[in-house]
């Protein structure tokens, strides 16, 4: 039986394409991580350098919120790949699943509650903005322009919170119950 | 001019790609495929050989990262893999000339019996059939040698059955 098995081989592949297709991705996806590293802080720098702070000390606190909301959200969705790194893939096999599982619920947990809380985060950061930039406004209409804001925030992370939710019952969940039928398996054992 | 790197992955390549062909050909439903699980396997391998400390054999390392990348490979990695690396999906694998046709028969039997196996028995099985010792495939899948042996066996004897169906069931 084994060499029945082992008689079937790999052959004509061409591994100088692949390393080289490799090497390129590779460069490609320092280039992004670099991307990804500066696009916050510079957004951060953006705000300050646009925001009137002249006006009022009050509006310096909306780039430092923002900024500490989209570094949390940045966190959550990235310490696990800090933490444990690409190395978990020479885990043993039950090990694996189990770090898998817990990976994908914890993507389940950041769009399912996280979001929310970072969406509450924008809009007081939004709102402390349009606070001062409103003032000369009259109250009826600076009370509308805030709730309108805020209700646009909301309906919009609500809109991408679900639209994420429905992406990952349709890709996450099945490689879950997967994992949980192998992890089944393995405890059985 | 070629990496350390390189020149270890060639190594690796040229010494385990048969069986991590074999390893894919038995997770993967259908042989393009199994060409992509393949191809994201090394892949993985190429991503994670800086990282090889030695802790292990170099073979449990492959073994593991293999069957780690078989069990979570999905359709939409395959996606994913075209739109990222850029490699041409025409990689193809021939087989080799002096193939029999009885010894194909053969494979496509006990290709046939693997695929109707859950995963996690296809681990043992596949890992059963490249011929690692009851100690690798302990170290590969983290389940205790004594349990190994006796899957193993049980898998066997199964993979035996459908081979050579006889009347009296022997």
């Amino acid at each position: 039986m084994q060499k029945i098995w082992q008689s079937k081989k790999a052959s004509s592949f061409d591994l100088d394409a692949l390393m080289h297709g490799l090497r390129l991705t590779e460069k490609k996806q320092r280039k992004e991580r670099i991307a990804i590293a500066i696009i916050g802080p510079i957004t951060f720098v953006f705000l300050i350098f646009v925001l009137p702070l002249q006006e009022s000390n009050l509006v310096l606190i909306t780039p430092f919120l923002i900024g500490l909301a989209m570094a949390w959200v940045a966190w959550l969705s990235f310490k696990s790949k800090l933490l444990s790194s690409e190395d978990s893939l020479s885990l043993s096999n039950r090990q694996y699943v189990e770090t898998q599982l817990r990976k994908l619920q914890h993507r389940y947990r950041i769009a399912e509650k996280y979001m929310y809380f970072y969406g509450l985060l924008l809009i007081i950061a939004v709102n402390l903005a349009y606070f001062v930039f409103l003032a000369p406004l009259p109250e009826n209409i600076r009370w509308a322009i805030h709730l309108g804001v805020s209700l646009m925030i909301i309906l919009l992370i609500h809109f991408i919170i679900k639209s994420r939710l429905k992406n990952y019952d349709k890709t996450l969940k099945p490689l879950m119950q997967h994992l949980q039928q192998l992890l089944l398996e393995a405890k059985q054992a | 001019m070629k990496t350390k790197r390189d020149v270890e992955f060639e190594r690796i390549f040229l010494t385990y790609k048969d069986q991590i062909y074999r390893l894919s050909i038995s997770f993967a439903q259908d042989k393009e495929l199994a060409n992509d699980l393949f191809q994201e396997i090394l892949i993985r391998i190429w991503s994670n050989l800086e990282q090889f400390k030695g802790d292990s054999e170099m073979g449990t390392w492959i073994y593991r990262i293999a069957y780690n990348t078989a069990v979570t490979f999905s359709s939409k990695e395959k996606k994913r893999l075209d739109q990222n690396t850029g490699i041409e999906p025409s990689m193809e694998f021939r087989e080799p000339e002096n193939h029999s046709f009885e010894i194909e028969e053969r494979f496509r039997l006990l290709y046939q019996a693997i695929g109707e196996l859950s995963d996690s028995d296809r681990i043992f099985a596949t890992l059963f059939l490249e011929g690692t010792s009851y100690k690798t495939v302990s170290e590969i899948t983290g389940i205790s040698e004594n349990y190994v042996a006796v899957k193993i066996n049980r898998i066997k004897s199964l993979l035996t059955k459908k081979l050579n169906p006889s009347p009296h069931g022997k």
